[in-house]
């Protein structure tokens, strides 16, 4: 069981390296959108930009981790390695948790420490780009798994950007409320750990039934 | 003792209201080789992938031989190759070989070099043609030697050479008390042929 999680992270670790783009490209558009962002609130915000430059990075960072997701099983499904996945594997639900946690580490990890240096750079304060490391380490996970069932439900859909986006932004949206709170929170001094509290109990809460619900939404797309 | 893998009893399978398999029994045996043919839409793909445990019947009932298990001892190959281009030749092979939990990677030149195959062991799949992807896709099948081998129209995109030699491979696995089932268009010469109206 453990044998065929490491080798699923290892496959994708090749994959990556293999092809940087699919790592280089979202932290492109990531300091894009953190460059209009700046560019077009520069001047305009009360108490300088700076201030609320955490909650852009956050905001930023999900809608890029929203770009790739319908990528997640699609590529597997359409070259025909998720057949041999959900036969061969001992339980299906801890092949996909894999190949969840692999699409994270390569390709959401990157982009959260090129969030993190950029904040730091920008603001030059270490406490609050340290919380909003934690809070993004946290939120991208909790976001990869819950996209991992839109993922499977809409994996035999033609264009399923659109529908994978309408079914996840939902759910999405309490993430982004606790994340940028508990980073707004510390910024002014206050207190932050319920919203973090709040972010880890989603976490465990999507870690627990997102396999089972992607293992179903995989197993009726290639029925 | 020849012994029965699986059993499918009056298996059915309907999808989108149009009927694709109308109660059918069919009982697959160690060391045996069945062709199952028909035309276009006779629902050939569906019943392998029945077989295989990835689409659910909706009727019928499907048994399994106690030593047999279903998860580690089937390896099926479709129309997609199950290969990722992004990786090299020895990657994809290295990679079906750990998840079929087998370590022992001696043999994946060797058996590159019996299809002509080893000056591509380093090279992605995303270069090679469909009929090479083919080709690797089936040496998975005698590196891991998984007791039923499900294969979907094993031939098509084979010159004759790589054939005969798939063939004689097909009866190696056979005398190794192994299974296979194909699909194809035609009847087959050395098969158990099933036709599927």
């Amino acid at each position: 069981m453990l044998k065929s999680f490491i080798t699923i992270l290892l496959r994708e670790m090749h994959i990556v390296l293999n092809t940087s783009s699919r790592v280089f490209m979202p932290i492109v558009y990531l300091l894009l959108i953190i460059t209009f962002f700046s560019i077009s609130l520069e001047g305009t915000t009360v108490g300088g930009y700076e201030n609320i430059l955490p909650q852009i990075i956050w905001l930023s960072c999900l809608l890029v981790s929203l770009l790739n997701m319908d990528s997640l099983f699609k590529e597997d499904y359409e070259d025909g390695t998720l057949d041999g996945i959900v036969i061969n594997s001992e339980i299906l639900e801890i092949s996909l948790l894999a190949k969840v946690i692999a699409h994270w580490m390569f390709t959401i990890i990157p982009l959260v420490i090129v969030a993190f240096s950029t904040n730091l750079l920008l603001t030059d304060k270490l406490d609050v780009s340290i919380i909003l490391l934690t809070s993004l380490i946290i939120g991208t996970l909790t976001l990869s798994l819950i996209g991992s069932i839109a993922a499977s439900l809409t994996l035999s859909l033609r264009g399923n950007g659109l529908l994978l986006s309408t079914i996840v932004l939902p759910l999405d949206i309490p993430i982004l409320i606790f994340g940028t709170s508990a980073i707004y929170n510390a910024s002014i001094g206050m207190n932050y750990s319920s919203e973090m509290l709040f972010l880890t109990t989603l976490l465990i809460f999507f870690l627990i039934i997102a396999p089972f619900a992607a293992s179903f939404g995989v197993r009726n797309s290639l029925d | 003792m020849i012994s029965n893998l699986i059993s499918l009893e009056n298996i059915s399978l309907v999808k989108q209201d149009k009927e694709i398999i109308n109660s059918y029994s069919l009982q697959i045996n160690q060391k045996q080789k069945y062709n199952i043919y028909g035309e276009n839409g006779s629902g050939k793909t569906s019943l392998l992938k029945i077989i295989a445990g990835i689409t659910e019947p909706t009727e019928g009932e499907i048994h399994s031989n106690p030593s047999f298990d279903m998860n580690k001892d089937i390896f099926y190959i479709g129309h997609k190759y199950g290969l990722k281009n992004e990786l090299s030749v020895y990657q994809n092979l290295e990679y079906a070989l750990n998840f079929a939990n087998n370590n022992d990677h001696s043999s994946i030149e060797s058996e590159l070099e019996e299809y002509s195959m080893k000056k591509y062991i380093n090279t992605q799949v995303r270069y090679l043609s469909h009929g090479q992807k083919k080709i690797i896709s089936l040496i998975q099948l005698t590196l891991i030697s998984n007791k039923l081998w499900l294969l979907d129209e094993p031939f098509t995109g084979l010159d004759k050479a790589k054939i005969d030699l798939l063939l004689s491979k097909m009866d190696k696995h056979v005398s190794n008390m192994g299974s296979i089932v194909i699909t194809s268009h035609n009847v087959k010469e050395n098969f158990d042929n099933i036709k599927l109206c």
